[in-house]
């Protein structure tokens, strides 16, 4: 297995360096204006004084857990459903076709190939606000999904046999953690991204190591080493919509953290995606322009990989002393609790993807509306929106300022919430309260990082 | 608990609305004013001279690039995507800042980065 692992380390490695630069970049070129100082002073403010109010008013009952059931809505498993399931599932399919054919064959201007915007700023992070906001949307269209499953399936047809249920036992998600820091490598420091032919090859690549694993090892694989749908899963927890036991729920937002299952690997998973959009918002400080603003290629790609390196370390760094602090207050082992606390750092990393991204979704993500109508870049104008202008001032400075404010902040109220409720169904109130002194330093240190990077000082 | 955290999000959304009000959107500059800013760069075996700057503008003032130097480098700029062929290494591109933001200026065929321009 390694050294199939280590073959395609290095086809994509030759082949990232033969597509190359040559193609316009349409992408991440505008970023947002430095956040008002006022305004970082009254969310810093705010998030620490909102932390000492809630450890006064600690709650003497876990209260998440409770909630955490909520209500059922409808079965699933209905024929109509799972009609609406195999649907969007081919749906889905085709679009990931599509995107492949774009990126392989398309323009390789990428303001006019869809391959560009649908998979950086639609896929990346239109889905892990739709995962936050409703549900594992994903799950509707993952086509890594469908075609292990699907195939799984038809292998137990030939056989005369049905298919077998899922087996998740000894699961673990170091390989979607080594999957998401790929492409988090791929997404910030690689010096050509956006062009249609790295995305070829990325996608190509990642859906090669997904597949051939899958047939390996069988369609669990998918689930311990798919990155992306990790990440959506973990968001999800956020969000009041779910699927259990063959039927839709509903329940209160927030109350999914919980339950969300301590599979090992998941907090170093959470960490390396927190770092990394911590590291998006340090490549636009004056610090980093001067480091790394005038090199190029894979100078620039080199730069960037220790910067992101070392600043993902940095930001586990801080999480992990806060969980050797705690350590010695409670008395529990260290790596215990860092994994019954992860949880409560979904939230932080969906306050810091909306802060960074909110602007790119709302305005470069417009551009999808003109690249339905010509997917490929060939002139064509399948559903009249050709001559669409992007309107770059859809949202003014002052309304993204206010997004990205509230949503760092916002977050740290969730993630201080969830961390309470997590500490009171463990130990006895004094504890407790003791136990939260060093959550809370990681929480405020998590915002107030944020914030500081929002000023692109 | 979950109505507390309700009210913390008010107090929170309230706050950021009352104080400070619309600081960031700032009145738009005197538009047609040809005495807007002009930055220039040289340019020397594609790469800019004095590193990469940060420079500033206001909304509606007309901004000129000239670049000098050597190459026939194309040049980009992005949010407002505009293209620059220099010729002889010459050059100079004259626009409206009409979006607000922080924009990189860069050449095309090397992605190097050259300029940074901030429209408030």
């Amino acid at each position: 297995m390694r050294r199939i692992w280590f073959a395609l380390t290095i086809v994509a490695t030759a082949l990232f360096g033969a597509v190359g630069p040559a193609s316009a970049h349409g992408i991440g070129g505008r970023t947002d204006l430095p956040l008002p100082a006022w305004q970082l002073a009254w969310a810093a403010g705010f998030a620490v004084a909102s932390s000492f109010v809630a450890l006064g008013a600690f709650w003497s009952t876990p209260r998440l857990a409770e909630a955490a059931a909520g209500r059922a809505l409808t079965s699933v498993r209905t024929t109509g459903m799972r009609a609406l399931f195999v649907l969007t599932r081919l749906f889905g399919l085709l679009l990931f076709a599509i995107v492949l054919v774009a990126a392989w064959t398309g323009n390789i201007n990428s303001a006019v190939n869809i391959s560009g915007d649908a998979f950086l700023i639609w896929f990346w992070v239109g889905l892990q606000v739709a995962s936050f906001l409703i549900g594992d949307v994903w799950r509707l269209f993952n086509p890594y999904e469908t075609i292990a499953d699907g195939a799984a399936w038809l292998r137990a047809r030939s056989r005369g046999e049905s298919l077998a249920p899922l087996d998740t036992d000894g699961m673990t998600l170091w390989p979607a953690v080594a999957s998401i820091f790929v492409y988090l490598w791929y997404e910030l420091a690689y010096h050509s991204t956006e062009s249609p032919r790295s995305i070829g090859v990325f996608l190509t690549v990642y859906s090669i190591a997904m597949l051939g694993g899958a047939i390996r090892n069988g369609r669990s694989f998918v689930r311990a080493a798919d990155g992306f749908a990790v990440l959506f899963n973990k968001l999800a927890a956020l969000a009041p919509l779910f699927v259990e036991d063959g039927h839709l729920r509903a329940r209160s937002p927030l109350t999914g953290l919980s339950r969300l299952p301590r599979t090992p690997g998941t907090v170093p998973f959470v960490l390396v995606v927190l770092g990394s959009t911590t590291f998006d918002g340090f490549t636009r400080s004056s610090f980093w322009l001067d480091v790394a603003g005038g090199q190029a290629g894979w100078e620039r790609t080199v730069t960037s990989t220790v910067g992101l390196l070392v600043i993902i370390g940095l930001v586990a760094m801080v999480y992990l002393v806060a969980m050797s602090m705690m350590s010695s207050l409670t008395g529990e082992d260290a790596s215990d609790l860092s994994v019954i606390f992860g949880p409560t750092l979904v939230p932080i990393a969906a306050a810091y993807a909306v802060a960074h991204y909110f602007s790119l979704l709302v305005l470069d993500g417009q551009r999808m509306i003109i690249q339905i109508s010509d997917p490929f870049g060939k002139g064509w104008d399948l559903f009249g929106t050709k001559d669409y202008a992007i309107d770059f001032t859809l949202v003014s400075p002052s309304t993204i300022a206010w997004v990205q404010t509230l949503a760092i902040a916002v977050g740290h109220v969730l993630g201080v919430a969830a961390a309470h409720d997590v500490a009171i169904s463990r130990y006895d109130r004094r504890t407790a309260v003791r136990s939260q002194y060093p959550m809370l330093f990681v929480m405020i240190l998590y915002t107030v990082i944020g914030l500081f990077l929002l000023l692109g000082a | 608990m979950y109505r507390r955290c309700v009210v913390l999000v008010l107090v929170l959304a309230l706050g950021t609305t009352a104080c400070g009000g619309d600081s960031g959107a700032g009145a738009p500059g005197a538009v047609g004013d040809s005495g807007g800013p002009v930055f220039d760069l040289s340019i020397e075996d594609g790469e800019v001279l004095g590193g990469v700057r940060r420079v500033e503008a206001s909304i509606g003032e007309k901004i000129t690039i000239e670049v000098t130097g050597d190459g026939t480098e194309q040049i980009h700029v992005h949010g407002y995507d505009l293209y620059l062929q220099l010729e002889n290494g010459e050059g100079s591109i004259v626009f409206d800042a009409l979006i607000p933001g922080r924009f990189e200026i860069e050449f095309e065929e090397s992605g190097r980065l050259i300029l940074e321009l901030t429209v408030k």
